[in-house]
């Protein structure tokens, strides 16, 4: 197996990015690896919100943007404290889309994601991690 | 809190000469320091530094964004630098940094205030036309427009 250098990790508002995170910075520390962590701005979920919301889509994708740097300022906080490395960035997409896009300009070696056993089974969201699976030109962990 | 009412002519740096990445953010640091809200500019600059250690904050697509919250911070200050020419970062698509823009925050201090800055910069420099027009800008006040003129 050739070495683990850079890790992609998937990071949103799903409990199981948090486990996604913890594995992430395990694989990195041990394999002394590199996490790049990414938060996408989800087009999907910004024209959902706005169908509900009294908000513009504007506002709409101001908050994500603000919750997704919550996100990925605590995962750096706990890289940090494990001397684990990370980059953290943020990006605006599909992240079934996003995803390999970036593992390829970014030669990543893992994707790593966290998703719920019954979000898979959605017909909508489901279809993230099985495309990922399909069009990563990596290796992809989903973890539950 | 806007961009453009943090990022004020005295804080944005045109043509900065240090020779590489290392000297760049030192001066970066040193710089914040004679604006005010620094109580400790070498403890500063070794938290930047040792940041940088376990994580590049070049993020691509040319840009820099070092980035810390720290005890020897006394209010968030944000500090935008264009090198004279695109240095070597390191970045993550090993593109060449031309823009930098610096944010420190105090560590026990305003969470979405730094987290908000963080956002409204990410979103001003994802634009490809925003980051073109302030790479040619030539003077402080131009790029103090261009943030105002594309800020949310």
């Amino acid at each position: 197996m050739k070495s683990l250098n850079k890790i992609l990790l998937n990071l949103d508002a799903a409990v199981e990015s948090q486990h996604a995170l913890d594995f992430a910075v395990f694989l990195a520390k041990n394999c002394s690896a590199t996490i790049i962590a990414v938060n996408i701005v989800n087009k999907n979920v910004v024209t959902n919100l706005a169908r509900f919301s009294d908000n513009s889509i504007a506002e709409i994708e101001v908050e994500l943007e603000e919750n997704g740097w919550r996100y990925l300022y605590d995962a750096e906080e706990k890289a940090k404290s494990q001397e684990a490395r990370i980059v953290i960035i943020q990006e605006y997409g599909y992240p079934e889309q996003a995803l390999p896009k970036l593992a390829a300009e970014y030669k990543v070696d893992m994707i790593i994601i966290g998703q719920n056993p019954q979000i898979r089974k959605d017909v909508v969201q489901g279809k993230i991690a099985e495309q990922l699976i399909e069009h990563a030109p990596c290796a992809v962990l989903v973890v539950n | 809190m806007k961009l453009s009412s943090l990022l004020t002519p005295e804080r944005i740096l045109i043509d900065v000469r240090e020779k590489d990445k290392n000297a760049i953010l030192t001066y970066l640091v040193n710089e914040i320091g004679k604006i005010g809200g620094i109580n400790d500019v070498e403890a500063l600059n070794k938290e930047v530094m040792d940041r940088e250690a376990l994580g590049n904050t070049g993020i691509g697509r040319g840009i820099g964004f070092p980035h810390a919250k720290s005890d020897h911070v006394n209010s968030l200050q944000v500090l935008l630098a264009l090198p004279a020419k695109p240095i070597d970062y390191g970045s993550l698509d090993g593109v060449p940094v031309s823009i930098i823009l610096f944010i420190v925050a105090p560590k026990d201090g305003d969470n979405n205030e730094y987290l908000h800055t963080m956002a409204r910069i990410s979103r001003l420099l994802g634009k490809s036309n925003v980051r073109e027009q302030i790479i040619k800008a030539k003077t402080p006040n131009e790029i103090v427009n261009i943030v105002a003129d594309n800020e949310a």
